[in-house]
């Protein structure tokens, strides 16, 4: 029972991460039609920022919260700066240009951040620092953690203030008409570039809040962590359907239930990559655009 | 007097998207050698006609049939190069090709060598690369292109893309044709120059056509028979000269209002 | 009949070239190393490039087919068909392999859209490598060592001439054509009576084919292989040679290749940099030539003669 109970809030924990990384994933795609290979380096690059911020912090307070909240403001600041560059000085010049010009320059991107951290920093993992404050509270004889429910805390409460901004701004809402329809949007005055930055920053502020959770669980990171976040948040949002939050949300639940029943079940960890990769092609098959996606008829 | 048969057959079919019923329970039949039309305001389901019949669309009732054989399980590129070919309401040339490459695609499904062929160069690798060179250059002869053979086809004008379209949809020989609005843009003398056009590649490439129109001049002059549309369902089908007066296809192109205002 | 005489003069003439430049000292072991590594990457681009260039989908599998390729052959010399003479059918048989791999690959490329389809042709690449890493036996995160030393000169330049004839062949028929109208407008194409699904096929069978046999040839050159080596490293590596050198061209796969390969020995004392210095190529191409510098083009005295005639005639003018 208690051991149901720890998998459960793992899951959700691991959930809510991967729906953030994805989230950030699914909104740059929505806006600007790219699959943004630098999303995850980009992640990684938010992680540093965070270590050296908090690393700095600790030597004058000891107050974790304090640390936490501070880094978090100094590395969304930081990384969604950089998203912007990015966006200005490697995608908009291709925009109008062939799509895989785009997804190109993107892996150019990923590669030069990646291996740019590598060569100045070091390939020598990490370990983060204490943010989140793990206190372990017992309930019956399930061990859970207090760090845990911070998580999941951050974590819905990020979605919930992201779907405040969307839904209820002028901005959010022009966000959402771009992602529908961005000629008809523009024909409302409502300008692309302007919309496309915002995007890349939603983009950059969730891979941020997603990086602080991800190394409260796993404390170490290095710069090739960048790949393997790009695969999570692929796959999630593929799952759920690109350009979808609701979407990016479920594709990421989906995925750490995979992850979290694939560990318990399967003898090797490779086999959990299978399985994963079996559903993708599985749920794909059945429905060509994700699970929540839209189905696009093509007009002949 | 040729014994004319039905070629094509609509029997009631029906194409649902969802709730909306684009085609409802139309049927229909043209006979071989006929020009056909397709007429209705916008939305009525003129260009659903065209691509049930090119296996685009599976119906979702009824069968349609071409030359006997029912199409509602074949694939797109089973049905065209066999019995029909089409052009499309926007131009949909491989731009990037020169127009004897366009016309070269198209005859995909009459080349009858496999990779091996291609890979050790046989015999018959050479002789289908003739024979289709040769066939195609012959459409583009027929249809005043050959001096544009080579030249890339996104560069052509307008109405030199649109023959290209129509060279392309006949170098398969198939038995029937479907011009999707073919006098889109032009003016009256164009529609003239048309007309005598469509006339002669009937008889020249021994065709059926179809012919979804919005021009009423050229659907009056050049067709034998016209179906009318109203939102997914047969309107009326009869010769020009009966749908030219007749009432109902006049309110469903005006409006009913419009009607008791006017005559 | 001239024509074929002059084609079995030029074939004889490079098996030659080859034979000799395997046998004698004439060139140096680095040199000869360093060729090795252009014709086996240009043969492995000559194959990518079918997909992501004829085709016009952005593939990212070519990593996961190599390794299969790699793999086959070597685990077959190592285990099975020990004797050098066994060599070419070893290839070979990696080469088959990994062309049914291919083939399945491509079904998913039947329904997927573009975006999709790269996630899962990466997400085959990289359940490849995570499974290589994983079975002890196949070496797992050891790899496989000593794999004889069978790739030459010679049998890499033939290879590479192979390649080069059957995609020309390929791209020259009515699969080639087929390929071009496809990346040009899908729906178009199989209303015009392609087989969109069986193009798709030929092309992913003959492309992962020729990726599979460069697969091959690098194992039994380096006498080593493991699973590190066909990661994000090799996928980038070739998007970078398949888009530097130019889509939809024979030379231009063996530009790119030859160009990166070139870049790669010569700055090698920059070490990781490269990478840095590849990114930037890649985005740079992007901006300015997305589809690299022979893109869609080929390299013939036609197209040389051309370019003269082009240049004259811009003198001529300005000398007006």
């Amino acid at each position: 029972m208690s051991m149901y109970l720890q998998q459960l809030i793992n899951l959700i924990q691991l959930g809510s991460i991967y729906a953030l990384l994805a989230i950030g994933f699914s909104i740059v795609y929505g806006i600007a039609r790219l699959v943004n290979f630098a999303h995850g380096p980009i992640f990684m690059v938010s992680t540093y920022l965070i270590f050296y911020f908090a690393t700095f912090m600790y030597e004058f307070t000891a107050n974790s919260w304090l640390v936490y909240a501070c880094s978090l403001l100094f590395a969304v600041i930081l990384t969604a700066s950089l998203a912007v560059l990015i966006e200005k000085l490697a995608y908009r010049p291709l925009r109008g240009g062939p799509v895989v010009a785009l997804v190109v320059s993107s892996v150019g991107v990923g590669m030069i951040l990646e291996y740019g951290v590598l060569l100045l920093i070091g390939p020598v993992p990490k370990r983060m620092p204490v943010l989140i404050k793990d206190i372990p509270f017992m309930i019956g004889d399930a061990k859970i953690s207090l760090a845990s429910i911070v998580i999941i805390i951050v974590a819905i409460l990020s979605m919930v203030l992201l779907s405040l901004f969307i839904n209820h701004t002028r901005t959010g809402i022009a966000l959402r008409a771009v992602s529908q329809d961005p000629i008809a949007a523009s024909f409302m005055g409502i300008s692309r570039s302007f919309i496309i930055s915002v995007a890349f920053i939603l983009g950059a502020v969730m891979a941020t809040i997603g990086a602080s959770l991800y190394t409260t669980i796993y404390f170490t990171f290095a710069p090739y962590m960048g790949d393997r976040v790009n695969w999570y948040s692929f796959i999630a949002a593929v799952l759920g359907g690109i350009g979808n939050i609701k979407g990016a949300v479920l594709g990421g639940f989906v995925l750490a239930t995979l992850n979290v029943v694939g560990a318990m079940v399967l003898p090797v960890s490779t086999y959990k990559d299978v399985l994963v990769f079996a559903v993708l092609i599985l749920v794909l098959l059945i429905k060509p655009t994700g699970l929540l996606g839209k189905k696009v008829i093509e007009k002949v | 007097m040729m014994n004319k048969r039905p070629l094509i057959q609509f029997d009631s079919v029906g194409m649902y998207f969802g709730g909306i019923k684009a085609v409802d329970d139309v049927s229909f039949s043209v006979d071989e050698g006929q020009i056909f039309g397709i007429i209705g305001p916008n939305g009525a389901g003129k260009t659903t006609i065209f691509n049930v019949l090119s296996g685009v669309y599976v119906p979702t009732k009824g069968v349609v049939y071409a030359d006997s054989i029912p199409l509602n399980n074949l694939p797109p590129h089973k049905i065209i190069g066999t019995i029909v070919g089409r052009t499309f309401q926007n131009i949909r040339l491989f731009n990037d090709r020169t127009v004897l490459d366009n016309l070269k695609i198209a005859q995909y499904c009459k080349i009858h060598y496999g990779l091996k062929d291609v890979l050790l160069v046989t015999k018959k690798f050479k002789e289908e690369e003739e024979r289709l060179e040769a066939e195609a250059m012959e459409v583009l002869q027929f249809l005043e292109l050959s001096d544009k053979a080579h030249i890339i086809a996104g560069t052509l004008p307008y109405g030199a893309q649109r023959r290209v379209e129509i060279a392309r949809a006949l170098v398969s020989k198939p038995k029937v044709l479907l011009l999707d609005e073919p006098a889109a843009g032009m003016n009256s003398n164009e529609i003239d120059e048309l007309n005598v056009f469509i006339t002669k590649i009937k008889s020249d490439f021994n065709l059926t056509v179809l012919l979804v129109e919005h021009q009423m001049k050229l659907v009056m002059q050049v067709c034998d028979e016209i179906l009318v549309l109203n939102f997914g369902k047969k309107l009326v089908i009869g010769k020009p000269e009966e749908i030219r007066n007749n009432r109902q296809v006049l309110e469903a192109y005006l409006g009913k209002a419009k009607m008791q205002e006017g005559r | 009949m001239k024509q074929t005489g002059k084609k079995v003069l030029l074939l004889c003439f490079w098996l030659l070239l080859l034979f000799v430049m395997q046998q004698t000292q004439i060139m140096s072991n680095t040199l000869k190393l360093i060729l090795q590594y252009i014709a086996i990457y240009s043969i492995m681009v000559l194959g990518i490039n079918i997909i992501n260039g004829y085709l016009g989908i952005f593939s990212l599998a070519h990593a996961g087919i190599m390794a299969i390729g790699g793999y086959t052959s070597s685990l077959i010399s190592m285990y099975l068909l020990k004797a050098p003479f066994f060599f070419p059918i070893n290839l070979l048989l990696g080469g088959i392999v990994g062309m049914i791999f291919g083939l399945i690959v491509a079904l998913p490329s039947f329904t997927v859209k573009g975006d999709y389809l790269a996630i899962i042709t990466l997400g085959f690449s990289l359940l490849v490598q995570s499974l290589l890493q994983n079975i002890d036996a196949v070496g797992a995160s050891r790899g496989l060592r000593p794999i004889p030393k069978n790739t030459n000169i010679f049998w890499v330049g033939f290879t590479l001439l192979l390649a080069i004839i059957l995609v020309k062949r390929f791209v020259n028929s009515k699969y080639g054509r087929s390929l071009l109208a496809i990346r040009n407008d899908p729906v178009a194409a199989e209303l015009v009576s392609v087989d969109v699904k069986h193009a798709k096929l030929v092309a992913f069978g003959l492309s992962s084919f020729l990726i599979a046999l460069s697969g091959g040839l690098i194992c039994h050159l380096l006498s080593y292989t493991n699973p590190g080596a066909y990661g994000y490293s090799l996928i980038i590596e070739g998007l970078i040679m398949v888009y530097l050198g130019g889509v939809g061209s024979i030379t231009g796969s063996i530009l790119g290749a030859t160009i990166w390969q070139i870049l790669v020995e010569t700055l090698r004392f920059i070490g990781m940099w490269r990478w840095i210095l590849g990114a930037i190529i890649l985005i740079s191409l992007m901006i300015f030539k997305p589809t690299g510098l022979f893109g869609n083009k080929e390299f013939s005295l036609q197209w040389l003669r051309q370019i003269m005639r082009n240049r004259k005639e811009k003198r001529a003018i300005h000398d007006e």
